[in-house]
């Protein structure tokens, strides 16, 4: 799962959806206006700088969410001081509502600009999972049918949604061990798990 | 300002006037009359200088007495009229003409006649002879080809009695033989002796009368004898169509001038009809004279019979000097046709050759004529200034021979269509040229340094072009070198923008739907938050 899901794919953000956001953001932001048109023309490299931020697992998100269950967290507390067999939890149907901020650097010339703050909102339904807790980490065992819908919005103007369903969620929760522990990306959520 | 100018410039003119009497006071002085020379010797004194036939000028001398004091008036009849205004200086002297047979200019009859006194400025007016009346020639042509030195050491020639000049003339058929120069002055005293006679008269330069009417040609000839002869030409009838003497050669006055006249077309064309006297027949065409470094009115004069083209051009030469004609001379050109003259306008002439007085050539039959010449100025001395006007006569058969040898010589520049002849080139005046020529650059002599100065102007041009144009480039290139803009306003269009995009993990909210009351509180009991999380550990499932 870890290879194929990520917050890129169902919400890839297109130069027409960076175009809108620079143009809600000139009116926030008087002091952007004398680089409107220069932004304008830069659309498609912020577009793809976003993409390159949204390069991140979607378990990702799930985790957060995971994470404020109670047996959850005391499995991650107790996993994290003493080496122990993983503890597994199986959580029935329930939905992850989780909300991030893709936040766009702007630099013109020498001059930064305000940053363009992005909501991104994520509505998970999960119909079943299965984590295994092992040192302080959370991994997946199973998911059952699991439906996705991210939104991106600048304030209050939506400028993409996406849904989507998730299936096939592997069954041996530690095959992809390595993976999750070793991921470093630049965009990188900040899980405190 | 101007007051003291004027003043300085009427006592300067007053002066020079003093200095002119008193020196030709003190040349008069020098001489005797010829009045007081025997008869027989009279010729030979007169020749050399010793005595002078015309009298003194004592009364010239201004007698400054106050403006309203009279003076004198001298008898200036027989003269001249640059002679008879030179005496009558401190009067103003009018002209008016008569026809006479007297040469052409020749003073008959002033008003008033002396011993009248007049106050100065006032007016005296002189009657001239036009010369139009001519008699018969006296001096056959065998006797005017003899050379004047000849005819000077021959005996001398009794004049006959002057007729009365005051008696107007009747008609140039009645009017009598006479001599041609016999002047007849009034103050003359009876035994002064007779003018200067026809071959003992200066050469002067025969005019150029081809193309002109018969009566006119005569009066330009006045000084000499017409012999008229017609001939069958295409020519307008009554126009000279050839002369001899030629053109622009001296003869001395009264020698005999043949003129051929056309009588009109032929009936046969193709046959000509010789003339009266049996001579070949002439074409149409006149042959171009030679003008060149002559003055603009002698060039005129001589050229009279076409339509000259007169173009100033820069020269060293002196003003209204002909340096150069087209077509060439000696080119055989139809009457009317137009010769250009390039004429010097003397504006590159060095102060030096401007300021070098014309110098008076010695001519070949000075003997005859250097005493009155000198004493008083007449209008041969000054004709005699023209370079070419010291040329020997060629009806003289001493001359002829140099005189054509240099005609014939005279390089023919018909390829070179007013090409300038400096001063130099011209051989015909040999003594003449000499005195002038090291202070007289020619017109050549500047045609390198106005090359020169031509190409340094173009030079210069170009410089400045080409340094304007580095300027220009120069200007386009500042800009690069200009201090970047630190205002926002001023972003150029495609600056350089930075984007650095990063997610930010924000509040998770985990939902559980619900389920059965009998889950939920097993959950409960079991210490679990709630049904939602089931817990087993791995060894629970894996044995």
């Amino acid at each position: 799962m870890d290879d194929g899901i990520k917050l890129g794919t169902p919400l890839a953000i297109s130069q027409d959806d960076v175009e809108r956001a620079l143009l809600e953001y000139a009116k926030d932001e008087p002091a952007s206006s004398n680089a409107r048109q220069s932004l304008q023309n830069a659309a498609p490299a912020a577009a793809a700088e976003l993409n390159r931020a949204l390069d991140v697992d979607v378990l990702d998100t799930l985790r957060r969410g995971w994470a404020t269950v109670p047996a959850v967290g005391r499995a991650l507390q107790l996993s994290a001081m003493k080496a122990a067999p993983p503890v597994i939890i199986r959580l029935d149907e329930h939905n992850v509502s989780a909300t991030s901020h893709l936040v766009l650097g702007i630099g013109v010339a020498e001059n930064a600009l305000p940053e363009l703050r992005l909501a991104l909102e994520m509505k998970v339904a999960v119909q079943s999972a299965t984590l295994a807790v092992r040192e302080g980490k959370i991994e997946l065992v199973a998911l059952a049918d699991t439906s996705v819908v991210a939104r991106v919005k600048y304030k209050d103007v939506l400028l993409k949604e996406h849904a989507c369903g998730i299936n096939g969620a592997p069954r041996d929760p530690f095959r992809n061990q390595s993976t999750t522990t070793t991921t470093e990306r630049r965009g990188s959520v900040d899980f405190y798990i | 300002m101007g007051g003291p100018i004027m003043r300085a410039l009427r006592y300067l003119a007053t002066l020079g006037i003093s200095m002119l009497a008193v020196s030709m006071t003190a040349a008069v002085a020098q001489t005797r009359p010829c009045s007081s020379v025997p008869v027989a010797e009279r010729a030979a004194a007169r020749s050399a200088g010793v005595c002078r036939d015309v009298a003194p000028i004592i009364d010239a001398v201004p007698q400054i007495t106050g403006a309203s004091a009279s003076i004198p008036i001298v008898g200036v009849v027989g003269l001249t009229f640059d002679d008879a205004k030179d005496r009558l200086g401190r009067f103003e002297v009018r002209r008016s003409y008569r026809a006479s047979a007297e040469p052409g200019g020749t003073v008959l009859e002033q008003q008033p006649s002396p011993p009248a006194r007049l106050p100065a400025g006032a007016l005296v007016r002189v009657i001239l002879s036009d010369g139009t009346l001519r008699a018969p020639p006296k001096v056959s042509p065998s006797e005017v080809d003899e050379p004047p030195s000849a005819r000077a050491a021959a005996a001398p020639i009794q004049l006959p009695a002057p007729p009365v000049i005051n008696s107007p003339p009747v008609a140039a058929a009645v009017e009598p033989v006479r001599p041609s120069a016999t002047p007849r002055d009034s103050n003359v005293p009876p035994n002064s002796p007779a003018p200067i006679s026809p071959v003992e008269a200066e050469r002067f330069v025969v005019p150029n009368v081809l193309g002109m009417t018969t009566r006119n040609a005569q009066s330009r000839l006045g000084r000499y004898t017409v012999e008229l002869r017609e001939r069958a030409s295409s020519a307008p009838a009554g126009h000279v169509i050839d002369q001899a003497p030629k053109p622009s050669t001296r003869a001395p006055a009264g020698q005999a001038i043949r003129l051929t006249v056309s009588s009109g077309p032929a009936r046969n064309a193709a046959a000509p009809v010789a003339s009266k006297q049996g001579t070949a027949p002439v074409s149409e065409t006149f042959e171009l004279a030679n003008v060149t470094n002559r003055n603009t009115e002698d060039a005129g004069i001589a050229l009279a019979e076409f339509k000259v083209i007169r173009v100033e051009t820069a020269s060293a030469l002196p003003k209204g000097q002909v340096i150069g004609q087209n077509p060439a001379a000696g080119n055989m050109v139809k009457p009317g046709s137009a010769v250009t003259l390039q004429i010097s306008d003397g504006s590159l002439a060095t102060p030096a050759s401007a300021s070098t007085p014309p110098v008076a050539a010695p001519t070949s039959t000075a003997p005859t004529s250097t005493a009155p010449t000198s004493a008083v100025p007449t209008s041969t001395a000054s004709v005699a200034t023209t370079p070419v006007a010291t040329a020997p006569a060629a009806t003289t058969p001493a001359a002829t021979a140099p005189a054509a040898a240099t005609l014939d010589t005279t390089p023919p520049v018909a390829t070179t269509p007013l090409a300038p002849v400096p001063p130099t080139a011209n051989a015909e005046a040999p003594v003449q040229t000499s005195a002038t020529e090291p202070t007289t650059p020619s017109f050549r002599d500047f045609v390198p340094l106005a090359v020169a100065a031509l190409l340094a102007i173009a030079l210069a041009a170009l410089l400045l072009a080409r340094r304007d144009r580095g300027r220009t480039e120069a200007v386009n290139v500042e800009p690069t070198f200009s201090p970047p803009t630190q205002s926002c306003v001023a972003v150029p269009i495609e600056q350089e923008i930075r984007f650095a995009a990063r997610l930010e993990a924000g509040d998770a909210r985990i939902e559980f739907t619900a389920t059965s009351d009998a889950d939920a509180d097993a959950d409960l009991d079991n210490g679990l938050y709630a049904e939602e999380a089931t817990i087993e550990h791995w060894g629970d499932r894996h044995g």
